[in-house]
């Protein structure tokens, strides 16, 4: 523990433009100010003296309220401490009490670790990774790493857990003009965290076949066409879109299932008969399914299923099968 | 590549369980290896939980692990469920490859390229020679290229000759050394008794430069089959996977004219043919391991084992292709489908073996005795 003296500090003495120890994001602290104007700064900040000022360790986010409000003087502890790691671990257990860090924040400790503190992969494993509850392990690195690559309009989303940090991760490696692209069609579409990982996977996978890059590939046909379509509403302009990518990735199987309901929608069966096939056609099997309340639509049903037999649904239906 | 620069692989590192340090291949491999750095290990499990633990796949290349086989030897091939499959038995004599090919399912479960040779051969030939004595109305087709590719290492450990000479005189049993590799020589010197069939993996050129990049071009593989071919061995080929691209058939076509206008069909005890297939979880692997890699952007869908395949009819395309090319030289070797349903049987086939048992019977009855 460091030595520390409880001071009250005039609030321009505090460099807020010195982020050695900030790891904070958004650094929006609208949230703290009601609270601070009624009661005041609760909790003192951590700072250590320079000079004739202060640098903050703890406690970003109250100074700026602190200063947006004029706030004259903030209570403070004001620590001796010449070892930067020491006082940067200090900094991150001040704020593990109050609250847990978003991934934005843990990227950026991480980030601080290596190329702040000069801290190896292992030296993170080993302090860092099980103060923020990952234990030891090194999907940490590989999965929040990389999101300081990410373009800063995705910040929000992955600190509220509105987009996947799986998915941030992975789109953090692609080029800028990717990651607009695909911010603003997540954006648009906000799909659930599953659909999420299959848009991008698709959307990867189809600029690769296509040898196209993301930003032409959603540029261009059905793809663009269903993001404009302005008669949808947003779930619908979703399954479009989804959609669309599906028959790009797997066009074979695609047409298959457009020839089988084709075929199904030619044969005109009544809603209360349904022909249905095995998942992504594996086997040679068709599953018949029909329903009646009464001998009359009992008679009924076998009668349009003896009439299937002269329209050659079941020859088209085997021919499916290759 | 070619043969002449598929240099034969050479550890970088040793690290030896204590209890196998003194079997004789660990001295075979210590004393032909005395220049490469040794580490000793109380425990071979500490390593391999190290090794689970890589971060990147490549991490443990070059390391070799001797170690004590702690289960069975010999175990039944898995297969699939409710498929047909040809009920061989694996024999782990080693576990990882140096051959990198991007669709190896080895991926799947070692998440390092951690070799690792298992030395306490005694317990595999005791066992082996108990399963073949206490059963010998059973046939036994059995296989060291199910964990590790069965020559690539040969130049390093020799037990390849050791196997043949182990399997000569078993009536009821067949070893198949199954490989992409081409060390071969040492094979030719021995008396094999026709007990074993040398087999090879073969692709679609394209396919095998871009997906198979650090084995032998097919080529060089089909020299080393014909020199085993003139020194009297069952030959078998292995068609798996079939990868689906734009010229696959003329791909595919040229490599089975290549096939028998190298080796004579009689000596070919099968031919078998599976397409890709892997379990869900590789897909990120191959992924990760092999990003240039296009064979993950093929229309793989997940089938009723829960493993990803092509789509049913362009699988049978393949197939019925490839069977018409291969019937159109010769109707001598078995050839038949590797992980695939009664139904995908008949479709492309125009037959089935209608269960696992009879294709077994099909495979066993080809390599009862020498070939002529
Ligand atoms: S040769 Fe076989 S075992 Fe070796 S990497 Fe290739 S597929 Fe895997």
């Amino acid at each position: 523990m460091f030595k520390r003296e409880f001071r009250l500090l005039e609030q321009q003495k505090l460099e807020l433009g010195d982020q050695q120890f900030w790891v904070n994001n958004p650094l929006s602290p609208a949230h703290l100010e009601p609270s601070i104007r009624r009661l005041g700064l609760l909790h003192p900040l951590v700072v250590r003296s320079r000079g004739t000022n202060f640098q903050i360790v703890c406690g970003f986010q109250r100074a700026k309220v602190a200063q947006h409000i004029s706030l004259e003087h903030l209570p403070c502890f004001v620590v001796e401490a010449s070892d930067d790691w020491q006082l940067f671990l200090y900094s991150l257990e001040d704020n593990l009490t109050i609250r847990s860090y978003n991934p934005i924040e843990i990227s950026t400790i991480l980030h601080k670790c290596g190329a702040q503190f000069n801290r190896s992969d292992q030296q993170i494993l080993q302090e860092i990774a099980p103060r923020l509850g990952f234990g030891q392990n090194p999907r940490i690195l590989e999965l929040y790493s990389p999101l300081q690559q990410l373009d800063p309009r995705w910040h929000q989303g992955v600190a509220d857990g509105s987009f996947s940090v799986e998915v941030a991760s992975q789109i953090a490696g692609l080029d800028q003009s990717a990651q607009q692209a695909l911010f603003a069609v997540y954006d648009q579409l906000r799909p659930g965290k599953n659909l999420q990982h299959e848009l991008l996977q698709f959307l990867q996978d189809c600029a690769r076949i296509g040898k196209k890059t993301i930003a032409g590939l959603l540029a261009e046909g059905e793809l663009a066409d269903s993001l404009q379509d302005d008669e949808l509403t947003n779930a619908q302009r979703l399954d479009r879109f989804r959609q669309s990518l599906r028959r790009k990735r797997y066009p074979r199987y695609s047409q298959k299932v457009e020839d089988f309901n084709t075929i199904l929608k030619q044969t005109k069966l009544p809603p209360t008969i349904q022909i249905r096939e095995t998942p992504f056609f594996e086997r040679d099997l068709y599953t018949l399914q029909f329903q009646f309340r009464n001998q009359g639509e009992f008679d009924d049903a076998l009668a349009v299923l003896g009439n299937l037999r002269d329209n050659r649904l079941i020859k088209r239906l085997e021919e499916l099968h290759g | 590549m070619d043969s002449a620069a598929v240099p034969c692989f050479v550890p970088e590192e040793l690290i030896v369980e204590k209890a196998v340090e003194h079997t004789d291949l660990a001295q075979r491999i210590l004393t032909r290896f005395a220049d490469v750095p040794i580490a000793r290990v109380e425990d071979a499990q500490q390593i391999w939980l190290q090794a689970q633990h890589a971060r990147v796949r490549h991490e443990w290349q070059g390391k070799v692990l001797l170690a004590r086989q702690r289960g069975p030897f010999l175990r039944l091939c898995p297969g699939t469920k409710k498929h047909i499959c040809c009920l061989y038995q694996n024999l782990d004599v080693a576990a990882g490859c140096d051959l990198n090919c991007t669709y190896c399912i080895l991926q799947g479960y070692l998440q390092s390229s951690l070799v690792t040779w298992y030395c306490n051969l005694e317990d595999l030939y005791q066992e082996v020679d108990r399963e073949l004595t206490s059963h010998p109305e059973h046939f036994y087709r059995i296989g060291t290229g199910e964990l590790s590719d069965s020559l690539t290492f040969d130049p390093c450990t020799h037990l390849a000759v050791d196997l043949v000479r182990f399997f000569r005189t078993r009536r009821n049993a067949i070893l198949e050394l199954k490989s992409k590799n081409t060390h071969v020589d040492e094979l030719l010197e021995v008396d094999h008794g026709g007990r074993t069939v040398v087999s090879w993996s073969l692709n679609a050129a394209p396919i095998a430069r871009s997906e198979e990049a650090a084995a032998p071009d097919i080529e060089a593989r089909l020299r080393a089959a014909r020199k085993v071919q003139e020194a009297g061995y069952w030959l078998g080929f292995h068609f798996d996977p079939m990868i689906d691209y734009p010229d696959w058939r003329q791909g595919y076509r040229e490599t089975v004219d290549r096939l028998f206008s190298a080796i004579r069909p009689e000596q070919i005890a099968w031919i078998s043919l599976g397409a890709l297939r892997y379990p869900a979880a590789m897909d990120e692997a191959i992924r990760k391991n092999y990003p240039e890699s296009t064979i993950v952007l093929g229309e793989l869908l997940p089938g009723i084992d829960g493993k990803y395949r092509y789509l049913k009819t362009m699988r049978l395309e393949m197939f019925r292709e490839m069977v018409r090319w291969i019937r159109g030289y010769s109707a001598a070797p078995v050839v038949y489908l590797c992980m695939e349903s009664d139904e995908v049987w008949h479709k492309a086939f125009g037959w089935s073996p209608g269960s696992s048992a009879r294709l077994k019977v099909l495979l066993d009855d080809r390599v009862r005795s020498a070939p002529k």
